[in-house]
């Protein structure tokens, strides 16, 4: 075991070398001429917070006492509408000691590889390789997909043919954030909060979707801290385009809503229903437990919650909320849909 | 070309002339950028079907509408309106697109909605299928129990929605008469969970006692006067006059190549006086002269990490 986290890190370390730094441009550059919706400043920053997290105390501590029954071959369907979205995985599957058998997304084919590419350069004695979707099924014992309901539903299908029982499948959801404000949030809580909700042009399962807000509270200063948040992270070209008909339908059927100068964001008031990415939907509540009715009903759906300090004393602890800002840099073992990976490729 | 033009001449196009659909298609976008109030702030092509919970998309006065088609809605969501200025133009559709795919009958029909409020588009098109081309023994039913099933000598079809006929299934075993046909509506999320279409028909046929073949299903929707159908398998096929596109979700002026999936976006020129060009939340697929579903995709869908759209 501790091979391979030696590895692992002195790969990570690697990224931030000076023999790889022609390399790792390379490879964003590439990533950026994909159809997808990501930005250089967007890449980078995912890069360096994923790879941030892989260090020798974490992986250690991830795994902790736990010991695989027997190590087979793990497929993964990788969804990477986020930039290295599945590295979790993959750092998951190889410390278990487990072979990896990659399904990449069409939008991110070469960040994943990437690192591959580094592992093996380092010596790391691992079985790791990328295949299509349908070859992967004759080469699995297990599988870890995320999508929607319909496309786990196909998945299923998949996976039984193939034999795999329900114990070898580890499947998640398609989910978003959600914001809980009071109105007493700092400029930068504010400033975290923008990070949430425009990150990834609103891409991922963990960006903020809905911001539920006390009646009354204007979205003025958050929409000053998202235009500020675009300075830095300037939208993708295509987010105007999409949210430009969004901008038309909320105005042709009467729905309140503002929206950036360049239409690099969108907000709109109304029921806590999701709106497409880059649109964030406002909900107000009037009451402490109309914010308890609001995250119940959508708890299926939610994959995390964010507020400050003094309000997140005042919610359910079984929400694990966490602050402004923390959402679009997840921690190295947390839990996506609250199920435990390293336990999964354990139980194997 | 007039409204009224179009309100005689829609069900006679033939999917071979798509030179007389695209004139309809003009006129029709023409006539209600004009009139519907709501289409002509929207500005673009193809109005996303929630529109109609949030305003009264309509090219008249809501009050002048011979009827209201309410969508179904859980909890305290709202629910699509759907104002018909002209019942006439709805069963011409709804009769025209059945003849096609079923003839003239005339059939033992029978309809399983269970939950289906009487202001639903469904109700009100079984209420016509019965009328036109049903015999005596046609009927709602909404307990467990199959109507009779003595074999009279007209052919069976059982229409219902996904989740119902699951359910029924499911309490069986059940033997329909061989050349009966399941026709499912959709509603592919059952109170339990979502399967997909074809393992829906493999049970529907195990639990009802008939081929797989026989099993068809329905598409249409509250917002759409028209519906699609298919004939066994699960490539439906479109009555002329409406036509399907599948677009890019991010793009929705862009059309995918056949075999890729994208958001459906619909031209039914029997919504005469609403809007024809309406984007709805379902992901499908082209298939040559057809098209698949795939399920629902709202905008959230397009957040979450999901492979089925971006598989490389």
């Amino acid at each position: 075991m501790s091979g391979i986290i030696t590895a692992l890190v002195q790969a990570v370390r690697a990224w931030h070398a000076p023999e790889y730094q022609q390399f790792r441009h390379n490879v964003v550059e590439t990533t950026l001429m994909v159809p997808n919706t990501f930005t250089e400043e967007a890449v980078e920053f995912a890069i360096d917070q994923q790879m941030g997290e892989v260090t020798e105390a974490a992986l250690s501590a991830w795994i902790g006492q736990r010991k695989v029954k027997e190590r087979c071959s793990v497929g993964v369907v990788n969804a990477g509408n986020v930039p290295l979205v599945g590295l979790q995985d993959l750092l998951a599957v190889l410390v278990c000691g487990h072979s990896y058998v990659g399904v990449l997304s069409s939008k991110s084919p070469y960040l994943l590889p990437a690192f591959v590419k580094i592992l093996l350069d380092q010596g790391a004695d691992i079985n790791a390789k990328f295949v299509d979707r349908d070859e992967m099924w004759g080469e699995v014992d297990a599988v870890i997909a995320t999508g929607s309901n319909e496309a786990i539903a196909q998945v299923k299908v998949l996976a039984g043919r193939q034999g795999l029982t329900p114990e070898k499948c580890l499947f998640r959801g398609n989910r978003y954030g959600a914001a809980i404000l009071n109105g007493f949030e700092s400029e930068s809580d504010l400033d975290g909060l923008a990070l949430d909700v425009l990150l990834h042009e609103g891409m991922g399962c963990r960006n903020v979707a809905l911001i539920i807000a006390p009646e009354g509270l204007e979205p003025d200063s958050c929409l000053k801290h998202f235009a500020e948040m675009r300075g830095v992270f300037p939208a993708h070209p295509s987010t105007p385009g999409r949210l430009s008909m969004q901008q038309a339908y909320l105005a042709a059927t009467n729905q309140p809503h503002a929206y950036g100068d360049g239409l690099e964001f969108l907000l709109s008031k109304g029921a806590p229903e999701v709106q497409v990415p880059g649109h964030v939907r406002w909900v107000e509540y009037r009451n402490p437990d109309e914010i308890v009715s609001v995250v119940e009903a959508l708890r299926d759906e939610i994959q995390c919650i964010v507020a400050q300090e003094n309000l997140r004393e005042q919610l359910p602890d079984s929400w694990n909320v966490g602050s402004f800002g923390s959402t679009q840099m997840p921690a190295l073992d947390w839990q996506p849909d609250g199920l435990d990976t390293i336990g999964f490729l354990c139980s194997l | 070309m007039t409204t009224a033009d179009i309100e005689v001449r829609f069900t006679d196009l033939d999917s071979a002339n798509s030179a007389s659909f695209a004139a309809m298609e003009r006129a029709l976008e023409a006539y209600q950028r004009q009139h519907c109030p709501v289409y002509q702030r929207f500005g673009y092509k193809y109005l996303p079907v929630a529109a109609f919970k949030h305003a009264e998309v309509t090219t008249f006065p809501p009050a002048e509408a011979e009827c209201v088609f309410k969508s179904s809605a859980t909890g305290g969501a709202l629910r699509s309106r759907h104002f018909v200025r002209r019942m006439a133009v709805y069963e011409a559709s709804v009769c025209a697109a059945f003849e096609a795919v079923f003839g003239e009958g005339p059939y033992k029909i029978w309809a399983h909605l269970p939950g289906y409020a009487p202001e639903s588009s469904l109700i009100c098109m079984m209420k016509i299928l019965m009328r036109k081309y049903g015999t005596g023994e046609s009927q709602f039913f909404l307990s467990k129990r199959l109507p009779n099933v003595a074999d009279t000598g007209t052919p069976l079809l059982l229409f219902g929605a996904a989740f119902g006929l699951l359910d029924l299934a499911e309490t069986g075993p059940r033997q329909l008469p061989r050349d009966a046909r399941i026709i499912e509506t959709g509603g592919m999320k059952t109170h339990r969970r979502t399967i997909t279409r074809d393992e829906l028909h493999a049970r529907l046929a195990a639990g009802f006692g008939i081929d797989e073949q026989r099993v068809w299903s329905e598409y249409g929707m509250c917002e759409l006067m028209s519906q699609a159908y298919t004939q066994g398998g699960t490539v439906y096929r479109s009555p002329p006059w409406m036509r399907v596109r599948i677009v890019d979700p991010d793009a929705p002026n862009r059309e995918m190549p056949d075999g890729k999936p994208g958001l459906l976006a619909i031209t039914d020129l029997a919504n005469l006086y609403t809007v024809s060009s309406i984007l709805t939340e379902d992901l499908g697929v082209g298939r040559g002269q057809g098209f698949e579903v795939l399920g629902r995709f709202p905008g959230s869908a397009m957040r979450g990490c999901n492979f089925l759209l971006n598989s490389a």
